[in-house]
């Protein structure tokens, strides 16, 4: 028996039910799809199939699976690809000769024989998640559990790990695939399952054809931006590197200052890269300036004084131990006045966690907690990014509301990144990066 | 008692990096401490009011995992990560975490790892300050030292001891402690 | 040479080279070192840091023991501070085409060190330009709030003590995901030798240290 399933599973992460009694069966030997919201749970529902998690109530089967996770850093606990191949197999207990036997064919099958002894923080997103894959068969396991995969993967590679997963599949392998992209899984996958409010359900034949249209996204107008404006960064003969993966090469571009700009590009295509960028986190080559004047020659501090930023992980940006804390700090050096925040702690629904810590708040409230510290210092420039990750609808809103708010206020120049389509229309531009380079487009596709 | 699992040995190895590449940052004061104090011949001095800045880590770790040999091996980790990243110190620094770790551990093997507060700290600061300064007084010949002056360089490294993997260290350990703490 | 045997002979002669006076052995180690990373290629870069990083130290314990003392002693500074360079060599010629890999393996397979501290301590190695961003995210965090955190800060300690236990939690995961448990026995696939010649190699250099430590001014 290779099934995955799971019964009565509950399980609270971050004092948050992510689970609430969960049942369900994915069926054996078939290419199986799990969707949900930002911060439902999927991950962790994942890791629990997996065995990383233990369950606070309920079971799951008991199979063992190969699993990939969503960060495929966290993937490898040794230096190249080999000798995460080699931990392996020793953990597995196997012979010199079998391992190296079974590491061969499948370095052979994922093409990686030729990346075997190279440092793992030189590869490229695809090349990465190909070594992470390999890593996962080596177990030898009836089932695959995969956390977003191909999230940073090129699309030549993303259709090579597809059509290997889809022949692994029909070799009798179980798999089951986390994933926000649909496109090329309709011919290869047979059911998808959705998470939603603590539950698990299979989606009906219409609502997955639903789905699978509603993956195209809507319309919607964006202004250009003239010559003339005024420019918050300027990027000149600039280039961005990941590893060994050109990002991004632009001669000249011009983000001008005191509007909101939409950032989008496929996933792993640099947007967050281009963020840290812009807030002196990542070195580059060329030239990036605030301001007329290059980023290596602003003071750090004054230049955060003008520059802020929503990371991509909430907890980076916390600093005390109680949400009260974290706003008083803001406000000692925010331009916010009190009935404002409070005004914004009413509508986030965050005054009865002032005493909390903010590290143990769920995903969602970290994410408005972190939204709130950093719209009361009012910078010039806000750097968003994912800034909507595991919060509802009604939350969603008052995001929108706060962040437009905030732009007017203080004629703030905004650049989010998000994959939800919530602050779209908060957007005047729309800036896209596609085939390593930046330019304004009207249309969103 | 509580063994050290997989899980505590990463956290160790992952603060001593971090707290090492922290460290970087204050070489400039040792640096600058050592050109200062040389001309009134005192230039190991500064080894001494540094040291409980680099000692931070071992106590520090003892507060949060609370197991034995938790303080031993986040001082010797520390050591090791240094030298893996090719610091200056070169094997010496192996031998040098190997008493700050002794003594760190020794602070809280005298407190029989039950209890965790002022009294704790103050052992493992007279301990970690005892052994080393006994090898010390081998190894950097501080035993040629006038007596007056071997006082005054042990009073100097108990009080950064005290300040720095004591005071600061107990800050450290209640933030930490209030951050994870589930409240109602 | 075995990586665990040198790594254990280094130690021995830093140890013993720090309780016993000689300048003789001291410089024979020295030299020898020298000549050791000179047949291994060491780079120039390696070379300068090797000379110049630990001048510091180097020449404050010089000063401190030569005019510190009423009855001056040359031989007694020199051999204080020559003993700083024997710590720095003896430690570079452990390191020099060494990764932590095959050390952490030697130490495993030869000197029978749990796995849960070999992989446990490596995959925290491995994190180490993981660690150096978030050291620049923690600043960050704290510029952009105004809250500017120097090293003697609180803050700054306990968001890396946050950021380690969270990384530890996943690389915990990531080690799990690669069928790691600890205290189960595992296989040798990477095998590093350990012979009888490096145990006499070992045993002739340590000798001939002590021989000259001991008897030698």
């Amino acid at each position: 028996m290779t099934t995955i399933s799971a019964h009565n599973l509950v399980m609270s992460y971050q004092q948050e039910q992510v689970l609430t009694g969960c049942d369900f069966t994915i069926p054996d030997h078939e290419l199986s799809l799990l969707v949900g919201d930002t911060g439902s749970g999927k991950s962790t529902l994942l890791m629990l199939l997996a065995k990383l998690l233990k369950p606070q109530a309920g079971q799951v089967s008991p199979e063992l699976a190969g699993f990939m996770f969503q960060d495929p850093r966290q993937q490898f606990a040794m230096a190249t690809p080999l000798d995460q191949f080699i931990f392996i197999m020793e953990n597995r207990q196997l012979t010199a000769e079998a391992a190296w036997q079974k590491i061969k064919v499948v370095s052979r099958q994922l093409k990686i024989t030729d990346l075997w002894r190279q440092p793992l923080t030189t590869l490229s997103g695809g090349q990465l998640q190909r070594v992470a894959l390999a890593a996962a068969l080596l177990l030898e396991r009836d089932i695959l559990l995969l956390d977003e995969p191909f999230a940073s993967v090129d699309p030549q590679n993303r259709q090579f790990m597809l059509d290997l997963l889809h022949r692994l599949q029909q070799a009798g392998k179980t798999i089951l695939i986390i994933d926000h992209d649909l496109s090329g899984y309709e011919q290869l996958c047979q059911h998808i399952f959705r998470l939603q409010t603590g539950k698990i359900t299979e989606l009906t034949a219409t609502e997955k054809d639903a789905l699978y249209q509603a993956a195209q996204p809507k319309q919607q107008k964006f202004a250009l931006p003239a010559n003339t404006e005024a420019a918050a960064f300027a990027l000149k003969n600039f280039s961005l590197q990941r590893g060994q993966t050109q990002l991004l090469q632009q001669i000249a571009l011009n983000i001008p200052s005191g509007n909101s700009i939409l950032l989008t590009g496929s996933n792993g295509s640099g947007k967050s890269s281009l963020l840290q960028v812009f807030s002196k986190l990542l070195p580059y080559q060329g030239h990036c300036l605030y301001q007329g004047r290059d980023l290596s020659k602003w003071p750090r501090r004054r230049f955060f004084s003008e520059v802020g930023q929503v990371f991509q992980t909430a907890s980076d940006q916390f600093l005390t131990v109680s949400v009260a804390e974290e706003l008083q700090l803001s406000q000692q050096h925010g331009r916010c006045k009190s009935d404002v925040i409070q005004q914004m702690l009413v509508d986030f629904n965050l005054e009865k966690y002032l005493q909390h810590s903010p590290y143990l708040l769920s995903g969602g409230q970290q994410k408005l907690v972190q939204l709130l510290v950093m719209l009361i210092m009012g910078r010039p420039v806000l750097l968003l990014d994912e800034p909507l990750a595991g919060l509802d609808q009604a939350m969603t809103k008052q995001a929108a509301k706060w962040l437009a708010w905030s732009q007017q206020n203080f004629a703030q120049t905004q650049i989010i990144v998000s994959h939800q389509s919530g602050l779209n229309q908060l957007c005047r531009y729309h800036l896209r990066l596609a085939n390593q380079s930046l330019s304004f487009q009207e249309g969103l596709a | 008692m509580q063994k050290l699992h997989v899980k505590d040995i990463i956290f160790l190895t992952l603060i001593s990096i971090i707290f090492g590449l922290i460290y970087l940052g204050t070489d400039f004061i040792y640096d600058g401490l050592t050109i200062a104090l040389t001309p009134f011949k005192l230039g190991p001095l500064a080894n001494d009011i540094m040291l409980g800045i680099w000692c931070m880590a071992g106590p520090l770790a003892g507060l949060i995992i609370r197991k034995p040999g938790a303080g031993f091996l986040a001082e010797f980790l520390g050591a090791a990560v240094e030298l893996a990243i090719g610091g200056q110190w070169g094997v010496a620094n192996l031998l040098s975490g190997l008493t700050q770790g002794l003594g760190v551990e020794l602070g809280f093997a005298l407190c029989r790892y039950r209890r965790y507060d002022w009294l704790t700290l103050i052992s493992t600061t007279t301990m970690t300050a005892l052994v080393t300064f006994a090898y010390d007084l081998v190894k950097n010949g501080y035993s040629h030292f006038a007596p007056a002056l071997i006082a005054l360089y042990f009073c100097v490294r108990w009080l950064s001891l005290f300040i720095f993997s004591g005071i600061l260290v107990k800050a450290i350990a209640q933030l930490v402690a209030k951050s994870q703490q589930v409240r109602p | 040479m075995n990586p665990g045997v040198k790594l254990l002979l280094a130690i021995l002669i830093a140890f013993l080279a720090s309780i016993n006076a000689s300048l003789t052995a001291n410089l024979a180690v020295i030299i020898g070192g020298c000549l050791y990373l000179l047949f291994k290629k060491l780079t120039w870069r390696r070379w300068l840091l090797l000379i110049f990083l630990p001048l510091p130290a180097a020449a404050a314990i010089f000063s401190a023991i030569y005019w510190g003392k009423t009855h001056t002693s040359l031989q007694y500074a020199l051999i204080l501070t020559t003993r700083i360079y024997v710590f720095v060599i003896a430690g570079t010629c452990v390191g020099v085409h060494l990764s932590p890999t095959t050390l952490v393996r030697s130490l495993e397979q030869n000197f029978h060190l749990p796995s849960k501290y070999a992989y446990g301590i490596l995959a925290g190695l491995n994190l180490f330009p993981q660690m150096q961003r978030a050291v620049k995210v923690i600043r960050a965090a704290g510029d952009m709030r105004g809250e500017f955190l120097s090293w003697w800060s609180p803050r700054l300690y306990f968001k890396a003590c946050v950021t380690a236990i969270s990384a530890a939690e996943n690389l915990t995961q990531g080690l799990q995901a690669a069928a790691f448990i600890e205290d189960q026995p595992r296989s040798v696939i990477a095998s590093v030798s350990l012979t009888k010649k490096d145990w006499q190699e070992f045993s002739l250099i340590l000798a001939s240290f002590c021989l000259l430590l001991f008897t030698c001014p």
